[in-house]
């Protein structure tokens, strides 16, 4: 089984190498294992540092948002015909050998959509607390538009199985709102979402999600319920 | 008071207007038709603003009050406004797809891709 790896990169060349680095070159059960970076208009030398680290880098002339770059990085993943995809962030903030929890997972579970969760990890003590409370509430607006209860609806550590690769069109935001949409998504197809705990690092400069953004995610996940 | 802020706020967002609005059309990102538009219709909300007794005079006291022409121009402006949110959310959505076309027709990744079905196609063989 092929598996893909794709990471949304906007101006991370501090941090890219090391994350293109410390992805497993071997699982267990997969044969292949691509490195795909979707370099979103970085203005920086995230480009050509992730390019150095040996990743298949595609750019986007103008900066979509990190939803729009996962979404291009399935969609290449598709083309290259893997039948698995794992996403996480290019700032460093998610340990690229909790690949193997997810694979594994996959495997045990049979979901289709699989969260690596900070909130199940020991690590959750460092994230600071008003990201804590605006993930908590992100759970809940997530929770609204789909029915289904998670413990960490916005992370960005993901697996997607090959069932829910094959309805990955029908979605089409391109912000931090696209982690919602993809539960609701999974959700609305039957398909099964489960979860593992992943160490999450926080560290300081790091950029992420802004917490006073959900009511922007709200009204985008509201509109998008109301006009289909 | 209350007056007094809202005259200042209609003209100081008049004065914001007409100026981008001259701006853009200085720089040819804005047709003189469209400088125009702006104009008058923000010259119309100073109006407004200053003398509202115009309302009255222009739409009669019995036929149509101060208040119910702003209740009407207030959800004449939600009309508006719901408009521009659909036209800007689907011309994004065409953005991001033309951009993401552009990306995923990089010689990277159909490269890529024929060496690894030359390799599938090869092991194969060798079976």
């Amino acid at each position: 089984m092929r598996l893909a790896v794709v990471v949304p990169a906007h101006n991370e060349e501090k941090t890219i190498g090391d994350v293109i680095d410390g992805i497993p070159r071997r699982i267990d059960g997969i044969s292949t294992i691509n490195r795909i970076v979707i370099n979103d208009a970085s203005i920086d030398r995230t480009a050509a540092r992730a390019k150095k680290a040996g990743a298949l880098v595609l750019s986007h002339r103008i900066n979509i948002g990190q939803g729009g770059a996962v979404l291009t990085g399935i969609k290449a993943a598709r083309q290259l015909g893997n039948a698995l995809v794992v996403t996480l962030d290019g700032d460093g903030q998610h340990d690229p050998d909790d690949i193997h929890a997810l694979v594994d997972a996959h495997f045990r579970d049979k979901a289709d959509l699989i969260i690596g969760s900070r909130f199940l990890s020991q690590t959750i003590e460092t994230m600071p607390a008003l990201k804590w409370y605006g993930n908590k509430i992100m759970n809940g607006i997530t929770f609204t538009f789909s029915g289904k209860q998670v413990s960490d609806s916005q992370s960005g550590f993901r697996l997607i199985g090959e069932r829910m690769l094959s309805v990955i069109d029908e979605f089409n935001m391109t912000g931090y709102e696209f982690c919602s949409e993809m539960i609701i998504g999974a959700k609305r197809h039957g398909l099964l979402i489960s979860e593992v705990p992943i160490k999450t690092i926080y560290f300081d400069g790091r950029q992420g999600q802004n917490p006073l953004n959900g009511l922007n995610i709200f009204l985008r996940l509201f509109y998008r319920a109301v006009t289909g | 008071m209350l007056l007094t802020i809202i005259k200042f706020l209609a003209l100081a967002l008049t004065l914001l207007v007409i100026i981008k609005s001259y701006l853009a059309y200085r720089q040819r990102q804005e047709t003189f038709v469209m400088f125009l538009f702006w104009s008058v219709t923000w010259l119309a909300v100073i109006i407004i603003a200053f003398y509202p007794e115009v309302i009255t005079a222009v739409l009669g006291q019995r036929r149509l009050g101060v208040g119910s022409f702003l209740g009407i121009a207030l959800v004449f402006v939600y009309f508006v406004l719901y408009r521009v949110y659909v036209k800007a959310d689907r011309i994004e959505k065409r953005m991001h797809e033309i951009v993401r076309q552009f990306a995923l027709k990089d010689p990277a990744l159909s490269k890529q891709g024929r060496v690894k079905s030359q390799l599938r196609r090869r092991t194969k063989k060798v079976k």
